[in-house]
């Protein structure tokens, strides 16, 4: 969990401009992170690359904050 | 009247389309496309019989079959009538029965049962016909005399809670060249050939369009990811000449840029960006990092961009001067065109048509000025639209009317903040929640740009115009 939490920050701070201290585990990406549909889809497109796994738009509306991202992550994983 | 297959015929080898897919790169030619539209025509006849006249409906993504589908249905005489693939159901029924469809080519993946009453095109399996089958339709360019005939119907979300479909006719497609490009080709120091140029505009919007019939009529490769969640891992995989994009997609360009990464957009260099206002800042950002920026500016109802700006260095406030023989000037400080690009009208709605086009003279609802060198600049906006930086016209009308269907609500005004969709709404401090609980469920029914954000209230009625609207 803490590892793709990580990885997931990273990709964040790669494609918006956030500081890392404001990212947080239960940070909404729409109301906290005031993160652009464009952002995140650039985002869940890195982490596609990066876990070898793909989100369907079914997955795209239960994704609110970093947790539930990290949740579907582990899902597909497993 | 441009002989635009004439076109695509003598630029034979160059590539016309390139679909990134991360490491992959699928390319075609334009020979290719060229057969591929005369085969599609072919199959598409061999389904439907004669098609001329036909309205035929697209609901797909944007890519390379998409470019043949369009041509071989325009070349074939029909009218091709792009749809939103995100839209909601009910705008897409709304759009199909006011467009008069005969017909609606999409995915196996799509929902078929809403479709029900209207002939259905398989794109899956009429693109597996048209690699095993060599049979040809013969296309011609069209005549002057063919100038005033429909041939596509583009839904825009005007000032109304319902979409307009706006006609565009031969003339509006061909009657023309359109040269889109960065300043650089059009000075002649570059050679469009074989010019990479990407695009996230769909086909399904105007800006789709005019990079489609712009690139292919001047020899350019359309560059395009198959998944727009993959831009920037596409992008690290091939370079780019330019790329005409939203200022959506510009901003977060930026980012990429401040981290040194260029390479995850395609080393571009030049921009060109329209839809919506790209912001000085921005410009100069781009300007800063050796990339050039050109901004154009135009509205489906104009059929393509009619104003455009390279002068940075002197005019960066300036959406630009008249393009590709469009004449823009003030009425009362609406910015109005007149332009061969300009539409028929809406289709068979007389009375919005009226309100918008006067003598062949579109008045675009935004308000201007023109100065002494000829450059346009936009003052303000007359219509009642919300123009999202990724291009999105959205409604205020059309998302208020959904929000009245809470009885709760008593009044309610939907604006733009922070590049998103806002409401304030008056109701007793009661129905707070319940509002918000209704607002939500809504929202998972509307495609992302149109969900409501930010949701205030207030304690007090709106002040109201003298027939008793809400003042905006």
């Amino acid at each position: 969990m803490n590892e793709i939490f990580e990885n997931i920050k990273s990709i964040i701070i790669d494609i918006a401009d956030i500081p890392e201290d404001e990212i947080e585990l239960d940070s909404e990406m729409l109301d906290d992170l005031c993160l652009s549909s464009i952002e995140i889809m650039s985002i869940i497109g890195d982490i596609e690359v990066k876990y070898d796994v793909k989100f369907a738009s079914d997955d795209l509306l239960k994704i609110r904050s970093i947790r539930d991202l990290i949740s579907i992550i582990e899902e597909k994983k497993n | 009247m441009l002989d635009y297959l004439n076109l695509l015929e003598k630029h034979s080898d160059a590539n016309v389309v390139k679909m990134l897919d991360g490491v992959n790169v699928d390319s075609w030619t334009y020979a290719d496309y060229l057969r591929d539209m005369k085969r599609c025509a072919y199959q598409l006849e061999a389904q439907l019989g004669n098609i001329e006249g036909k309205h035929i409906c697209l609901l797909a993504n944007t890519d390379y079959q998409y470019m043949v589908l369009v041509g071989a249905i325009v070349f074939s005489r029909a009218v091709v009538i792009p749809l939103n693939n995100y839209e909601i159901m009910d705008n897409l029924q709304y759009a199909i029965s006011q467009a008069e469809a005969d017909a609606l080519i999409l995915p196996d993946a799509e929902e078929k049962r809403a479709f029900k009453d209207l002939t259905l095109i398989s794109q899956e399996k009429l693109f597996a016909t048209i690699s095993e089958a060599s049979d040809e339709k013969e296309l011609v360019d069209f005549k002057d005399e063919e100038a005033d005939n429909l041939a596509l119907i583009l839904f825009t979300s005007g000032t109304t809670s319902l979409s307009k479909g706006v006609a565009l006719s031969v003339r509006n497609l061909y009657g023309n060249i359109r040269r889109i490009f960065p300043g650089a080709y059009l000075e002649g120091k570059e050679d469009t050939v074989n010019a990479h140029a990407y695009t996230n505009f769909p086909m399904y919007h105007l800006g789709g369009i005019i990079a489609w019939l712009s690139w292919t009529a001047n020899g350019s490769t359309i560059c395009i990811s198959r998944d727009a969640k993959h831009v920037l891992s596409d992008l690290e995989n091939i370079s780019i000449d330019f790329a005409a994009v939203t200022p959506a997609l510009l901003k977060m360009w930026v980012n990429c840029i401040k981290r040194g990464r260029k390479d995850r957009i395609g080393n571009p260099r030049h921009i060109i960006s329209g839809g919506a206002l790209i912001e000085p800042p921005l410009i100069k950002f781009f300007m800063d990092n050796g990339i050039t920026v050109g901004q154009y500016y135009g509205m489906t109802e104009t059929g393509t961009a009619v104003t455009a700006n390279f002068d940075m260095d002197n005019h960066i406030d300036s959406i630009g001067r008249p393009a590709d023989g469009a004449e823009v000037f003030c009425i009362d400080g609406e910015i109005c065109v007149r332009s061969w690009s300009n539409m028929l009208g809406y289709y068979k709605n007389p009375e919005e048509t009226k309100e918008c086009m006067k003598d062949g003279v579109v008045y675009t609802g935004d308000l201007g000025r023109v100065d002494d060198d000829g450059y346009v600049y936009l003052t303000g906006r007359k219509k009642n639209l919300i123009i999202l930086s990724g291009g999105e016209n959205v409604s205020p009308e059309e998302i208020e009317t959904k929000v009245y269907e809470n009885s709760l609500v008593k009044e309610c005004k939907v604006f733009e903040k922070k590049d998103r969709i806002a409401i304030e709404i008056y109701a007793p401090e009661q129905d707070e929640q319940s509002i918000k609980d209704y607002i939500s469920n809504l929202n998972q029914t509307l495609p992302a740009y149109k969900k409501i954000y930010f949701v205030e209230f207030r304690d007090t009625e709106f002040d109201k115009t003298a027939t008793g609207k809400i003042k905006r």
